[in-house]
C-alpha cells in the first residue's frame, strides 16, 4: 500500500542505463571489482552500490508454509493484502515500526487486525516502557489488538490458515498471517563485507571497501537499520556526491520517522544506539497521552521521541 | 527502488560520466517507497 512506481522503463533508457531484470548477482569478486549474475553475465565496475533491500523474514514454525503467510514486502504483497476482504482477521507478527505501519493501515482498509510482538512493550529500541504501553493503548482504543510477549508456536491448519497458536496456549483466529522483513545482506556478507544487522556503512554511505557502497533497506548507519522509511533522497545526495569527489555527509541526527496513522502522533529523531555518555530527559504526562524523551551528548540533543505530542516535532 | 533518487542526483550532477549497470533480482526496478516519494515531493515544493 506504501509502494508507488516511479520511474519507468524509458527513465533508465533516456539515461544510458544498462538495465538487467530477473538477474540476481550472485558473486562479488571485490580484487577483480566484478560482479557475477545468475546466468554468468559478468560487469566490471569502478564503483560498486548495493541495494539489496530487505528480505522475508519468516521463522520456521510449523505451518509457515502455508498459502497465506506473507511479508509486508513488495507489491505482490501489498497486493494479496488488498485482495483480503473487509472484516477479515489477519495476525501482524512484530510489533515493530514496519509491523505496526502494516498494521495500521490494514486497520484502516476494514481488517480485523492482531498485532503480536515476542518483547514486554511495543519499539522497545526506541521508546522505554511507559512510551511503549502509551503507543500500545493507542493502538488499542482505535481497534488494533496488541498482544506482547507473544511467542508464536504455530500456524494452524491443513490447506489454508486458520488461526496462530502461541507458546501459552492462545489461538488467535485469522485467515492470514503478516511476517516481517530483515536487511538483505548474503551477497554483502559473502564476499567478506562488514554486517552487522545491516551492512555496516558510514557517513557516505560506504561500506569497509572503498569502492563499495550500500543504501537502503539493506544499509546500518549509526547503528541504524531505517526499512522502508530510508530517507533515500537525503542519502541519494551524499552518495553522488561522494561519487563525483564532492564532501558529503549524511547525519542522521535530522532524520525523523512519523507514524501518523490512525491519528497516533509518533515521531522519532536521532540515533538510537547505545552509549554511556548519554543523558536522558524524560517527560510523561499519562493523563494527556504525552510522552518526550530527549537524549543529550556533549550537551547536544542527538535523539528526540515524542509520542502523541503534536506541538514539536517539524 | 531505493538508487533511484541517488541517479537522479548523479545524472543531474555529471550527465555522462559514468556508465551505469543495474542488476535487479526483481522484474520490476522502478518502485521505491511512499516515504521516499513523499520527500522527493516536499524537496520540489520548497
Amino acid at each position: 500500500m506504501r509502494e508507488i512506481i516511479t520511474h519507468g522503463d524509458g527513465w533508465y533508457i533516456a539515461n544510458g542505463v544498462t538495465l538487467h531484470k530477473n538477474l540476481p548477482v550472485t558473486l562479488i569478486d571485490r580484487a577483480a571489482k566484478r560482479v557475477v549474475s545468475t546466468n554468468s553475465i559478468v560487469a566490471d565496475y569502478d564503483h560498486l552500490v548495493i541495494a539489496t533491500g530487505s528480505r522475508p523474514f519468516i521463522p520456521p514454525v510449523p505451518g509457515h508454509q502455508l498459502p497465506g503467510v506473507i511479508t509486508y514486502h513488495d507489491l505482490d504483497d501489498v497486493d494479496k493484502m488488498l485482495a483480503v476482504a473487509k472484516g477479515s482477521k489477519i495476525v501482524v507478527i512484530n510489533g515493530d515500526l514496519f509491523g505496526l505501519e502494516a498494521a495500521a493501515d490494514l486497520k484502516m482498509q476494514g481488517i480485523d487486525v492482531t498485532a503480536l510482538h515476542l518483547m514486554p512493550t511495543l519499539m522497545e529500541r526506541q521508546l522505554d516502557p511507559a512510551a511503549g504501553y502509551l503507543l500500545e493503548n493507542a493502538f488499542t482504543e482505535r481497534g488494533v489488538k496488541v498482544i506482547t510477549q507473544s511467542n508464536t508456536k504455530q500456524v494452524l491448519g491443513s490447506d489454508h490458515i486458520e488461526g496462530v497458536e502461541l507458546a501459552d496456549g492462545t489461538v488467535i483466529e485469522c485467515s492470514m498471517v503478516v511476517m516481517g522483513i530483515r536487511p538483505a545482506m548474503a551477497l554483502a556478507k559473502a564476499s567478506g563485507l562488514a554486517v552487522n544487522r545491516g551492512i555496516v556503512v558510514d557517513d557516505q554511505m560506504r561500506t569497509d571497501d572503498p569502492y563499495t557502497f550500500a543504501l537502503g533497506e539493506c544499509a546500518e548507519h549509526r547503528g541504524t537499520c531505517y526499512g522502508l522509511v530510508a530517507p533515500l533522497y537525503e542519502i541519494g545526495q551524499v552518495l553522488a556526491s561522494t561519487l563525483v569527489d564532492e564532501a558529503a555527509i549524511y547525519q542522521s541526527s535530522m532524520t525523523s520517522t512519523k507514524l501518523k496513522v490512525i491519528r497516533i502522533d509518533l515521531f522519532l529523531a536521532g540515533d538510537f544506539g547505545e552509549g554511556e555518555d548519554r543523558e536522558e530527559i524524560v517527560l510523561r504526562d499519562a493523563s494527556a497521552d504525552i510522552y518526550k524523551r530527549l537524549v543529550l551528548k556533549d550537551d547536544r540533543i542527538i535523539v528526540a521521541a515524542l509520542c502523541g505530542e503534536k506541538a514539536y516535532g517539524p | 527502488m531505493a538508487p533511484g533518487p541517488m541517479l537522479e542526483h548523479l545524472f543531474e550532477a555529471t550527465p555522462g560520466r559514468f556508465a551505469v549497470a543495474i542488476f535487479n533480482a526483481e522484474p520490476r526496478v522502478n518502485y521505491i517507497s511512499a516515504d521516499a516519494v513523499a520527500n522527493a515531493v516536499r524537496r520540489k515544493d520548497l
